[in-house]
C-alpha cells in the first residue's frame, strides 16, 4: 500500500514546460477544455440521477421519452437552457447582476482544483488543501449575495440574505468537523489526509468522536449546498425561487451546474475526510479479500465511494420537508456548534493520550 | 389562563436542553423512519413496479380501478337481452347537467318501455349520481376508458339496443312461447334524429 506515489498533475505540466508559448498556451486550452468537460459531465450526470432516483423514490418513472432510460434528458434540459433567450430587470445593477452566476461558478469551480481523485490524480497538491477548500468554497455565498442584491426584487434579496446567514452560520460547524480530523491527522494536506487512512477510515479509527464529527459535516455541508431540508434561500412555495429568480438562460444554468457541482465537491470532501478518499475497502485480518479491493483501481473506489455520498443526499433531499427559518438557525447555534466545540476539545484529549486506533 | 392567546403573540417553539436526549433521539428516530419508509418505495418502484403506468406502450399492463367511471352502461346479460330499465326518468331528473335524456313509449305490456336511452358523454360530469337515483339498479358506470373520437357529435350514446318490457316483467312470465310474444325482433336501432336530441337535452 506504501507503493502509492504521490505525483501531482501540476509536477507532470512542470516537468514538460516547453520554452514555447504556444506549448504553454496549449496546455492551457487542454486544461480549460478538461474541466469544462468534466464539469459539465457531473452535472449532467448528476442531474439525470437526481431525477431517477427523485422518481423512484416517488413511485414514478422518471424521464424515459429522450434516448435510452431517458439518458439525454439533461442534455436536452442543457441546450434548453442555452437556447433561452437571457432576460434581466430593467432597473437591475447589470453589471453586478452579469457577474453574480460566474462569481458561483468559479468559486466551485477553484475548490475542484484540491480534491484527490487518485493518488496521482489531483490538479494541485496544496499543504494547505483543506484551508484552501474551507476558504474558497465559502466565496459561493458572495455570488448568491450579489445575485439577490443585483436582481433588485425583494424575493431574491430576502433569498440571498437568508442564504447568508444560514451558509456563514453552517460555515463555522463544517470548520470544527473538519478540524477534528486535521487534529487526528496531523496535516493540512489532503492527500496527507487520505495516507493517514490507510490502516483504517477516520470514521471508525476514532470512536465515537469522528462519527459525530462525520455527522455534523454531513448536516453542515446539506446546509450549505441550499439542498432540500435547508433550501430556504430558494425556497419557492415563499420566496418563488429565492435568489435565482430573476436569472434565465444560461445565467441560470450557471447557478445549477454551480449547484450540483458542489454537491460532488462536499461529496469528494466528505469521502476524502471521513471514508479513506481513494483508499480502497479493507478489513482487518482477510488478507485475500484485502489483496482483491487492492487490484481495483483507486480513481474507481474514490468514485464509488462519491456516488454513495451524493445518493445518500439526494434520498434526504426527497424524504425530508422543508425548516423554518428559526429552526435552522437554532439547529447551528444551539446544537451542532456547542456539540462541535465539545467535539473537537474530546478529540484533542483522545490524540493527547493517543486513544484511537 | 395563557396571556399569549389575549395578546395574539405567536411563540415559536424552542429547543429545550432540558429535554436534549429526549429531543434528540426523536429527531434521528423520525428522520429515520422517513428515510426507511422512501428507501423501501425506491427499491420497489426499481425491483417491483412503479405506481405510473405506461400507456400507449404497455397498454395490456394497465390496471384499472373498477371504480373507475368512464362509461355508462344499462346492465344486461349482452348488447341484445332485456335491461332492468323501466323508462321511470329518476336518472333524468338526477343527472345535474341534463346529459341523460330518456325517450319512451306504451309498449306490449301495457306499461311505459324504454324506448331510447340517451346519453351524453360530451356534457356527463360522471359524477354517478344516476346510478345511485335509479332505483332498479339498471345503470352501471364501467371503466373502459378509450372513449376518444374525432366528431364532438359521436359522444352522444343511445344506450339501449333492446326495446321492450324490463327483466322484471319478463322473468314473471312462464311460458316461452309468451315471452317470445313480448318481446320484440332484436334489431339494430331505428335512427334517431340528432336534431331532436340536441333540442331536448
Amino acid at each position: 500500500m506504501t507503493t502509492y506515489h504521490i505525483e501531482n498533475f501540476a509536477n507532470i505540466i512542470n516537468n514538460s514546460y516547453q520554452t514555447n508559448i504556444f506549448t504553454i498556451f496549449a496546455y492551457v486550452l487542454l486544461i480549460f477544455i478538461g474541466i469544462l468537460a468534466y464539469i459539465t459531465l457531473v452535472a449532467l450526470t448528476l442531474i439525470y440521477v437526481e431525477r431517477k432516483v427523485c422518481a423512484a423514490i416517488q413511485c414514478r418513472i422518471g424521464p424515459n421519452r429522450t434516448g435510452w432510460w431517458g439518458l439525454l434528458q439533461p442534455v436536452a434540459d442543457a441546450i434548453k437552457l442555452v437556447l433561452k433567450e437571457k432576460n434581466s430587470p430593467l432597473y437591475c445593477d447589470k453589471l453586478l447582476h452579469f457577474i453574480a452566476p460566474m462569481f458561483c461558478l468559479g468559486a466551485c469551480l477553484s475548490s475542484l482544483l484540491i480534491i484527490p481523485f487518485s493518488h496521482n490524480i489531483q490538479v494541485i497538491n496544496l499543504n494547505v488543501g483543506i484551508l484552501y477548500w474551507s476558504a474558497v468554497s465559502s466565496l459561493g455565498i458572495l455570488g448568491i449575495l450579489i445575485a439577490g442584491w443585483s436582481s433588485y426584487n425583494k424575493w431574491s434579496l430576502l433569498g440571498a440574505i437568508r442564504s447568508a446567514s444560514q451558509m456563514l452560520s453552517y460555515e463555522l460547524s463544517i470548520i470544527l468537523s473538519i478540524m477534528v480530523i486535521v487534529i487526528y491527522a496531523g496535516t493540512l494536506d489532503v492527500q496527507k489526509i487520505v495516507l493517514s487512512q490507510l490502516d483504517g477510515w477516520w470514521i471508525f479509527k476514532g470512536h465515537i468522536v469522528t462519527v459525530i464529527s462525520f455527522l455534523i459535516f454531513f448536516v453542515a455541508s446539506v446546509a450549505e449546498l441550499n439542498r432540500t431540508p435547508f433550501d430556504l434561500p430558494e425556497g419557492e412555495s415563499e420566496l418563488g425561487a429565492g435568489f435565482h429568480t430573476e436569472y434565465s438562460g444560461i445565467q441560470f444554468g450557471f447557478f445549477f451546474l454551480a449547484e450540483y457541482i458542489n454537491v460532488f465537491i462536499t461529496s469528494a470532501i466528505i469521502v476524502t475526510l471521513f471514508l479513506g478518499g481513494w483508499l480502497p475497502f479493507h478489513l482487518y485480518g482477510m488478507l485475500s479479500f484485502n489483496n482483491a479491493m487492492n487490484g481495483i483501481h483507486p480513481i474507481i473506489w474514490f468514485f464509488l465511494k462519491v456516488s454513495l455520498i451524493i445518493f445518500i443526499i439526494v434520498w434526504i433531499r426527497w424524504t425530508l420537508p422543508r425548516l423554518r427559518i428559526d429552526q435552522l438557525i437554532y439547529l447551528e447555534w444551539k446544537f451542532l456548534l456547542p456539540l462541535g466545540l465539545v467535539n473537537i476539545v474530546l478529540s484533542a484529549i483522545s490524540v493527547l493520550y493517543s486513544f484511537h486506533f | 389562563m395563557n396571556k399569549n392567546i389575549h395578546n395574539h403573540v405567536v411563540v415559536a417553539p424552542r429547543l429545550k436542553y432540558r429535554n436534549l436526549i429526549k429531543t434528540v433521539f426523536f429527531a434521528f428516530s423520525s428522520i429515520g423512519s422517513g428515510m426507511i419508509l422512501t428507501i423501501t418505495y425506491f427499491f420497489r418502484s426499481i425491483f417491483v413496479s412503479t405506481v405510473t403506468m405506461e400507456y400507449p406502450e404497455k397498454k395490456n399492463n394497465i390496471k384499472i380501478s373498477d371504480r373507475f367511471r368512464a362509461k355508462l352502461v344499462l346492465i344486461s346479460d349482452n348488447l341484445d337481452s332485456p335491461h332492468k330499465c323501466t323508462g321511470c326518468k329518476v336518472c333524468e331528473k338526477a343527472c345535474p347537467n341534463k346529459s341523460i335524456y330518456i325517450m319512451s313509449h306504451k309498449g306490449v305490456s301495457t306499461k311505459i318501455e324504454l324506448k331510447n336511452f340517451i346519453w351524453r358523454l360530451d356534457s356527463c360530469t360522471f359524477c354517478n349520481a344516476c346510478v345511485i337515483a335509479c332505483p332498479f339498479e339498471a345503470l352501471d358506470f364501467q371503466n373502459n376508458f378509450e372513449q376518444a373520437v374525432y366528431d364532438r357529435r359521436l359522444l352522444i350514446y343511445n344506450l339501449n339496443r333492446y326495446v321492450g318490457p324490463p327483466k322484471s316483467y319478463i322473468s314473471k312470465i312462464e311460458s316461452s312461447e309468451k315471452k317470445a310474444s313480448i318481446m320484440p325482433s332484436l334489431k339494430p336501432y331505428e335512427k334517431i334524429s340528432l336534431q331532436e336530441i340536441l333540442g331536448r337535452c
